[in-house]
């Protein structure tokens, strides 16, 4: 056997393998189509797009994920009851996701959108395994926590809905500025308020002693929301030092200089958070409020439009963690049911920028419209919960 | 390079019988025409006839190359590569008859593939593998392709010369980011650069796989001073060293203990291969490893007066740094649960962050495991401990064969100084692989190290 034989032989297996691979690049070119037409809220094209592939590459749980995220594009970001033409659409979808978990059982985000869809079904049984299953396969992601919390909620297991929220905070104690949690604190403030100070307790038990940078920014963000500040800038600063590489601790203590007084300070801490992520929509938010005290309406109408265009691109971080997990093309959209499950559950900045801008342009009707953004996302489980 | 000259000719060995070995001495003229005689009559090597003629095999390259026209990347990347081996077999001299039979680093290669199949065919989610599978096909495909291709003395250096000036190409752009964004790390109030050392290079990839990647270049930059030294070309020894120390500053520049432990590694295994194979003597070997460590820490201070706080990256023990070793540790921990989960075949190629994902452990704040951060550890998690033992085979018969090389008397200079540079240039890589998983991930990085591997055990014929 000489080396050219063996080449020719790999040659040649080379082609008939690329011809394979073929089809699949084909269908990662319309993956990519899709997530452009999904941006532009093209939902149509984004369809056809996701069909291409899954036609192309029918073996990709992924592409099952999507175009079962596809199709649900439309439907209701609540659990009322659906009329027969949704139910078909929502079986539809719920479909794709079984397919995708068929293919790869390791999707936590395939498992927590089939659970929604099993839910908007009426199948509590299933969406609850389906929860679950998420929060087991990605524990440290806050946001399944929440939504099975949520469900949890509906199903009047208070107690148990509250041990998620409280791993939730603990994870991602940012979501105390949601309008998920305002509206827990404006419900039910008791349970809102021992909620947090269980999360506060059990990260203090965490840190004890030890010097970890992470859990002292979490805890920096507690103290800040409960209006500590002198705690909150000490851990926040402790946390930068070791660690000037995290964007929220910045923003943070920005807001700690803020409400403090120093505005100079603040100032400088909302400009290195923007530096280090510029998808963020808390910085330019309050750096527009600046300049419009400031009087330099140019550039605080710059900042403001900055925070809204952020806000409404805010992706969940399982967006990043697909990217990786799967290889390929950059994920550049949310992929979580109900589809505005990431903007209820995340800081949200888009009230406070609109009615910014709605006073710098009284004409524009767009802008008081939106004013209230923040206070009319849906709730998932509304009926219910209300 | 004409060693062939004086290069004895085993009859019996070629007669394959029983026959009393006849060592013969051939003029140089000769020698060709002997080879024919012998290979027609006797030998059970076949005489140069191709099996093919070169009309269809012109086909082929031409109709491959129209069929990835479209897109010249990674869509077509297996493509281009079978269009490579057939140009490669069909444009070689004349003069190069002699068919190479398969070395024991070949055969392993061949194993590699053989295993992948299955492995996929195992695994979970087979989609998730196709990418890797790729990436191996490929590095194997350009193994072959580099085989071919390097069997004339002068070519090992030439093609050493093109990826080294690539590799200047990518360090250059890695440094003149790294400077960018430190001004404007800098503009923002920050100094501390350590921090930050996952922002300085942003390169199309991570940049942890792109000082692999840089790092994969610096044998190849190495190797052409080596040659040039090696022929006592002093010269162009001096011309072609600044190409190497290019790569050297840009590896300093990334701030990561294991790329930096990688460049020492280079240098001392370089030096210490050198001195045991006497390609240098001893003193001489000692005094070039104190120059060149010497050379690099001047190197580091010059990046630090530049930009000041890259050396405490060295030095110091910053919090991200142990924050890193914390995280890494909590992930290998991790993996050992994932390879107990599938210890044969493994989980499949491209899918241990799938089981990594995350930890219910609450003491940890490490959070999403993005890889195994070890390439030990992913072929262990994703191959299973037969894969482990394939790749390692491949390993150690290719350094078996680079020995067989070093020792053999006949091997030129040039070529030993060489195959020393490619034997450090591997450990180096793996070296930085202790603590980071990156090969695996691109194509590029793949081919560049089974070039590095196919040129250590590439043989050396007459020119």
């Amino acid at each position: 056997m000489t080396l050219a034989r063996v080449a020719l032989l790999l040659a040649l297996g080379g082609i008939a393998v690329s011809f394979v691979f073929g089809d699949y690049d084909r269908a990662e070119s319309s993956l990519r189509s899709f997530y452009s037409q999904m941006e532009k809220a093209d939902f149509e094209g984004a369809k056809r797009s996701i069909d291409e592939a899954v036609r192309l590459w029918p073996s990709n749980a992924r592409y099952h994920s999507w175009r079962g995220y596809a199709i649900s594009q439309n439907l209701p970001s609540q659990c009322p009851a659906l009329d027969a033409k949704t139910r078909e659409r929502v079986a539809v979808a719920a479909a794709d996701y079984r397919r995708a978990l068929q293919l790869n059982d390791r999707d936590a985000v395939a498992h927590h959108n089939l659970a929604w869809l099993d839910h908007l079904l009426g199948q509590d049984r299933e969406a609850r395994q389906e929860f679950e299953r998420a929060v087991a396969l990605d524990p440290d992601t806050a946001i399944y926590h929440l939504s099975l919390g949520l469900f949890l909620d509906e199903a009047g297991e208070a107690e148990a809905a509250e041990r998620q929220y409280i791993a939730a905070l603990d994870l991602s104690p940012g979501i105390l500025d949601s309008p998920f949690f305002t509206r827990y604190r404006a419900r039910f403030p008791q349970r809102a308020e021992a909620t947090v100070r269980e999360a506060v307790a059990q990260t203090e038990n965490r840190l004890g002693n030890a010097n970890d940078p992470i859990l002292k920014a979490r805890l920096g963000k507690f103290y800040l929301n409960g209006g500590d500040l002198q705690r909150a800038a000490e851990m926040l600063e402790s946390s930068a030092r070791d660690l000037p590489n995290l964007p929220m601790v910045w923003f943070n203590l920005g807001e700690v200089w803020r409400l403090k007084g120093n505005r100079e300070q603040a100032w400088v801490c909302y400009q290195k958070a923007a530096f280090l992520d510029g998808s963020l929509a808390g910085p330019p938010l309050r750096m527009g409020e600046m300049y419009n005290e400031a009087g330099q309406r140019a550039r605080a109408i710059n900042d403001l439009r900055s925070a809204t265009q952020d806000w409404a691109h805010i992706n969940p971080v399982t967006a990043a963690h697909n990217t990786r997990l799967y290889g390929g093309i950059r994920q550049p959209i949310d992929d979580l049911l109900p589809t505005t499950l990431v903007w209820y559950t995340s800081s949200c900045e888009a009230s406070e920028a609109y009615r910014a801008l709605a006073v710098q342009f009284p004409d524009n009707k767009m802008y008081a419209a939106r004013s209230r953004t923040c206070e009319d996302l849906p709730d998932p489980h509304a009926e219910k919960n209300l | 390079m004409r060693r062939a000259s004086n290069r004895p000719l085993a009859v019996g060995k070629r007669l394959n019988t029983p026959q009393k070995t006849v060592p013969l001495r051939v003029s140089e003229s000769h020698v060709h025409a002997q080879q024919k005689v012998f290979s027609a009559a006797i030998s059970p090597v076949r005489p140069p006839r191709r099996p093919w003629s070169k009309g269809p095999l012109l086909v082929l390259p031409a109709g491959l190359l129209s069929l990835s026209s479209t897109h010249w990347g990674w869509e077509n990347l297996l493509l281009l590569l079978a269009c490579a081996i057939f140009a490669v077999l069909v444009l070689r001299p004349k003069n190069e008859i002699w068919p190479i039979r398969l070395g024991l680093c070949d055969w392993g290669m061949l194993l590699v593939l053989v295993y992948e199949v299955p492995a996929l065919i195992l695994s979970r989610y087979r989609s998730n593998g196709f990418s890797s599978l790729k990436t191996v096909c490929a590095a194997a495909m350009f193994y072959c392709i580099i085989r071919l291709a390097a069997r004339q003395s002068w070519r090992v250096p030439g093609l050493a010369a093109a990826i080294g000036t690539g590799g200047v190409y990518l360090s250059w752009l890695a440094i003149s980011q790294a400077g960018g964004e430190i001004g404007a790390l800098a503009a923002v109030g920050f100094s501390d650069l350590v921090s930050f050392r996952s922002r300085l290079v942003s390169a199309p990839w991570i940049p942890g796989e792109w000082f692999t990647l840089v790092l994969l270049t610096l044998p190849f930059a190495f190797a052409v001073p080596a040659f040039f030294c090696a022929g006592r070309q002093w010269n162009w020894a001096a011309v072609t060293v600044p190409m190497a120390l290019v790569i050297a500053a840009a590896l300093l520049l990334s701030c990561s203990r294991a790329v930096a432990g990688g460049v020492i590694v280079f240098v001392l295994v370089v030096t210490a291969l050198a001195a045991a194979y006497r390609v240098v003597r001893l003193k001489t070997a000692a005094i070039f490893a104190a120059g060149a460590l010497c050379t690099l820490g001047l190197v580091l201070l010059a990046e630090n007066a530049m930009f000041p706080g890259i050396a405490e990256a060295y030095v110091g023990r910053h919090a991200s740094q142990t924050r890193s070793t914390e995280g890494r540790l909590a992930i290998w921990k991790r993996s050992a649960e994932v390879f107990a989960t599938s210890p044969w075949w493994g989980v499949g190629s491209g899918k241990a962050p799938l089981f990594l994902a995350s930890s219910a452990d609450e003491a940890e704040t490490t959070g999403f495991a993005s890889r195994t951060f070890s390439l030990p550890i992913q072929i262990l998690t994703e191959k299973g401990a037969i894969g482990a033992a394939i790749y390692l085979t491949v390993l150690i018969l290719a350094g078996w064969e680079a020995h067989r090389k070093l020792r053999n008397p006949k091997t030129s200079p040039q070529m030993k100084a060489m195959t020393c540079c490619f034997a450090a240039g591997v450990i180096a890589v793996l070296f930085r692989e202790l603590t980071y998983s990156s090969l695996l991930e691109h194509a590029a990085t793949a081919m560049l190290f089974t070039m590095c591997l196919a040129l250590l055990v590439a043989e050396e014929e007459a020119a």
